[in-house]
């Protein structure tokens, strides 16, 4: 009885003090309700119509939770900033990275659905996809769509670039719209075009080299490209995931494909070979050979024939319509060679300046894909 | 001033402040703290990778501020990586991918970039076959979808 009319008397003790402000009497109001606070609650139930669990807090209890927090403030600032964030599933040592939003499999495809728990450890849904983004910045588009035949993931990883529209306007211009697909997203609409019309697209500037029949020499022709030495060889002694060092092979580099090629306009053919230049095989060293066997051999014209290494006789008379009489002058094979290579883009412009390689087929092909395209 | 810090499994690792700080989450740190011994918790970073990690941090730790050029194709620079971060990134996949990770996770931008060059450099030229081999990916295509897309989504396919 004696703790209800304390409790009472607490409690208007409490709400003068709250409206008068009074300094001095809070500090004592405080040190008398810490102490009587058990009391208070216990006498405060019966004539409340709320169970004792959601009693709505007291000023008492107020003033006790705000003590607590000062106490968490005293603690280090840093212990506060550096808490580690709750971890779910500590087995697992990727579980306390932020849940990567992988974007779910392009919507277009029917039973689209990943099968749950199938394969939740497989890098391409390990790895977050603004890291697969940076990897992909490094990669030809050519490899880039392969890729995208690797997985659901990765499909949708590759479908969701922002790079497919990007290149779409550097082949055909800011001015151009296409007619993005209903039901897809932009990015893979964009991706869908270009694939399509991929033939004749250079894969390092983008250039679009026109439809219709052109000269083939300035067509995206395959060119070889070469990765560092690490890539393809067999490695040397290297750090297992356990930390130890060990010459056991079970290195991602698996031997490369030798026929990886990437497609480059002529200009672009030129100067990748400035950089990776093309070797002279051994039989044409110091060959010397006719007009009329280069002409043919390399595609070359007669007005080239004045940037070759002549043997014999002098430029002047060797560049004559009749210079096929009597004596002939020859000219230094690995020269025509080297003019060629230079003039076409490469061994394969070469080759295609001889007709070898056409537009034909790919054209076809590539016909047949922009109507499947603008069908859809 | 050394710095302490934990890894995943409660190991301690003292490191210069300078070599720390490569890693940007770090040098926030220490800056939002101020001087203080208190080890500083990578909760997300076990004791192996974080051990390659500072050795990567150790041997660049004079390196300027790399500026990089937006407009500069990255496609051109994928080669570009030294002889020793070549050697450094000579790793199982299960390393390599644990390295990107700590490095996006501690944020050392060079780090990040030359674990996903060598990536990009693993992938280029290989048909998707090798590069779910190589990187320990399940095929889940249906043999249709995958048909599909393999129409729709090559590049040039024949050369």
């Amino acid at each position: 009885m004696s703790s209800d009319l304390i409790a009472r008397l607490v409690r208007e003790a409490l709400a003068r003090e709250l409206r008068t402000l009074a300094a001095n009497v809070e500090a004592s109001v405080m040190s008398q309700l810490q102490q009587l606070e058990p009391a208070v609650d216990v006498s405060a139930a019966p004539t409340s119509p709320f169970t004792s669990t959601d009693f709505p807090p007291t000023p008492f209890s107020c003033a006790s939770s705000s003590t607590l927090d000062w106490t968490q403030t005293l603690l280090p600032a840093a212990q506060m900033i550096m808490t580690p964030p709750p971890d779910p599933t500590p087995s697992s040592p990727f579980s306390a990275f932020p849940p990567t939003q992988l974007p779910l499999p392009p919507v277009y495809y029917r039973n689209s659905q990943p099968t749950p728990g199938s394969r939740p450890q497989c890098i391409d849904q390990r790895i977050p996809i603004e890291i697969w983004h940076v990897i992909m910045a490094y990669l030809y588009p050519s490899q880039i769509t392969r890729l995208s035949c690797v997985s659901r993931t990765m499909h949708a990883i590759v479908s969701s670039l922002n790079s497919w529209s990007r290149w779409f306007f550097k082949a055909h211009g800011p001015e151009t719209r296409l007619f993005t697909l209903p039901g897809m997203p932009a990015s893979k609409s964009y991706m869908l075009y270009m694939c399509a019309v991929s033939s004749r697209i250079c894969e390092r500037c983008f250039a679009h080299s026109g439809l219709g029949s052109i000269n083939p020499v300035l067509l995206p022709l395959p060119v070889h490209v070469p990765v560092p030495k690490i890539f393809r060889a067999p490695p040397e002694p290297f750090f297992n995931k356990n930390g130890d060092y060990t010459t056991k092979v079970d290195y991602v580099g698996l031997p490369m494909n030798k026929n990886w090629t990437i497609r480059l306009c002529l200009c672009c053919r030129r100067k990748h070979y400035e950089v990776y230049e093309e070797h002279v095989p051994a039989n044409i060293l110091g060959e010397y050979k006719t007009q009329g066997d280069l002409l043919k051999k390399y595609a070359l014209r007669e007005s080239d024939m004045d940037a070759l290494t002549i043997r014999g006789r002098s430029r002047r008379n060797s560049n004559g319509r009749n210079g096929g009489s009597g004596s002939q002058a020859t000219f230094s094979e690995q020269s025509a060679l080297q003019f060629a290579r230079i003039k076409y883009g490469g061994n394969v412009g070469i080759w295609a300046a001889k007709g070898v390689i056409t537009s034909g087929t790919s054209d076809e092909k590539m016909r047949k894909r922009i109507d499947a395209y603008k069908t859809r | 001033m050394p710095v302490t810090l934990t890894s995943l499994d409660n190991q301690e690792f003292k490191v210069d402040k300078e070599v720390a700080e490569r890693s940007i989450l770090i040098k926030n740190m220490i800056e939002d703290v101020g001087e203080s011994d208190a080890p500083i918790p990578l909760p997300n970073v076990s004791a192996a990778v974080l051990t390659k990690v500072i050795e990567y941090c150790e041997h660049h730790r004079n390196d300027p501020v790399q500026v990089q050029d937006e407009t500069d194709d990255p496609r051109k620079r994928s080669n570009d990586i030294e002889e020793w971060d070549m050697k450094f990134m000579q790793v199982d996949q299960e390393m390599l991918f644990e390295i990107i990770l700590a490095a996006n996770y501690l944020d050392i931008k060079p780090l990040l970039d030359v674990g996903c060059k060598t990536v990009a450099n693993i992938i280029k030229g290989k048909t998707p076959e090798e590069i779910r081999k190589a990187f320990n990916i399940v095929n889940d295509f249906t043999p249709e979808e995958e048909a599909q897309i393999k129409k729709e989504n090559e590049w040039a396919e024949d050369r």
